[in-house]
């Protein structure tokens, strides 16, 4: 879905301080992303915007769980 | 020697241990395609030995022929996030025997494409007693359902798609 969206499936990025920055950063550079409806995890979590992001870190942006 | 085996260690901690140490190691939870009723059957038969349960209860998502905007759905195409998902499936599993009293737990999941009428889940829970079963099925169905990172394509006859999301 993002991926359709967006063109991309993965991208190495400068890390910003936190999620919620980087999140802005890429909803910028993919404006396509804003009418979606998504959530973010970091290294397999699902966290806040407000976690700390370090160098070499996974963020996914996913599209709506649809499992079962 | 059976003897012996139930006086060092009380059978029910002995298999609760077994149990939980078999979590450890991730468990195959992905399935190619859709689960067939004999994967699910021979799933049950394989119980048999383990005689001291007394209630299963099994949980199957089967694929619906939602109509979305005057279209048919045929078939949804499963796909996940793999290394999230391993994670999550151990987590939900985990709180599963720490919470009920389960004897045993299984979880499967399609990838890939399952057509309308076929099964893309199937959670198995057996216990000595019928009551855990229930609420312990109830609780992995949903967990799964809020918490697995797995999506799904909804597809058409005339090949067009919406993607699908729990409610």
């Amino acid at each position: 879905m993002l991926e359709e969206a967006t063109g991309v499936s993965k991208e190495t990025l400068e890390a910003p301080a936190t999620l919620g920055e980087l999140k802005a950063q890429v909803l910028q550079q993919y404006p396509a992303l804003q009418k979606l409806t998504f959530t973010m995890a970091v290294n397999h979590a699902m966290v806040d915007d407000a976690t700390a992001l370090n160098e070499g870190d996974e963020v996914a942006f996913l599209p709506p769980f649809a499992g079962g | 020697m059976k003897w012996l085996f139930y006086h060092l260690l009380p059978a029910d901690d002995y298999l609760y241990t077994m149990e939980a140490k078999a979590t450890k190691k991730p468990k195959k939870v992905f399935v190619d395609g859709p689960i067939s009723s004999e994967f699910i059957g021979n799933s049950i038969a394989k119980h048999a030995v383990k005689t001291e349960i007394g209630a299963h209860n099994i949980f199957l998502g089967q694929v619906r022929n939602d109509e979305i905007e005057g279209k048919e759905v045929v078939a949804i195409d499963y796909s996940a996030y793999p290394e999230m998902a391993e994670q999550v499936f151990h987590d939900i599993r985990e709180s599963a025997f720490a919470k009920f009293d389960l004897t045993c737990m299984h979880i499967y999941h399609s990838l890939g494409v399952v057509k309308t009428g076929e099964i893309c889940l199937f959670v198995f829970v057996s216990s000595k007693h019928r009551q855990v079963t229930f609420d312990a099925l109830h609780y992995l169905v949903e967990e799964i359902k809020a918490k697995a990172p797995i999506f799904g394509k909804e597809l058409f006859a005339d090949d067009t798609h919406v993607w699908k999301e729990n409610k």
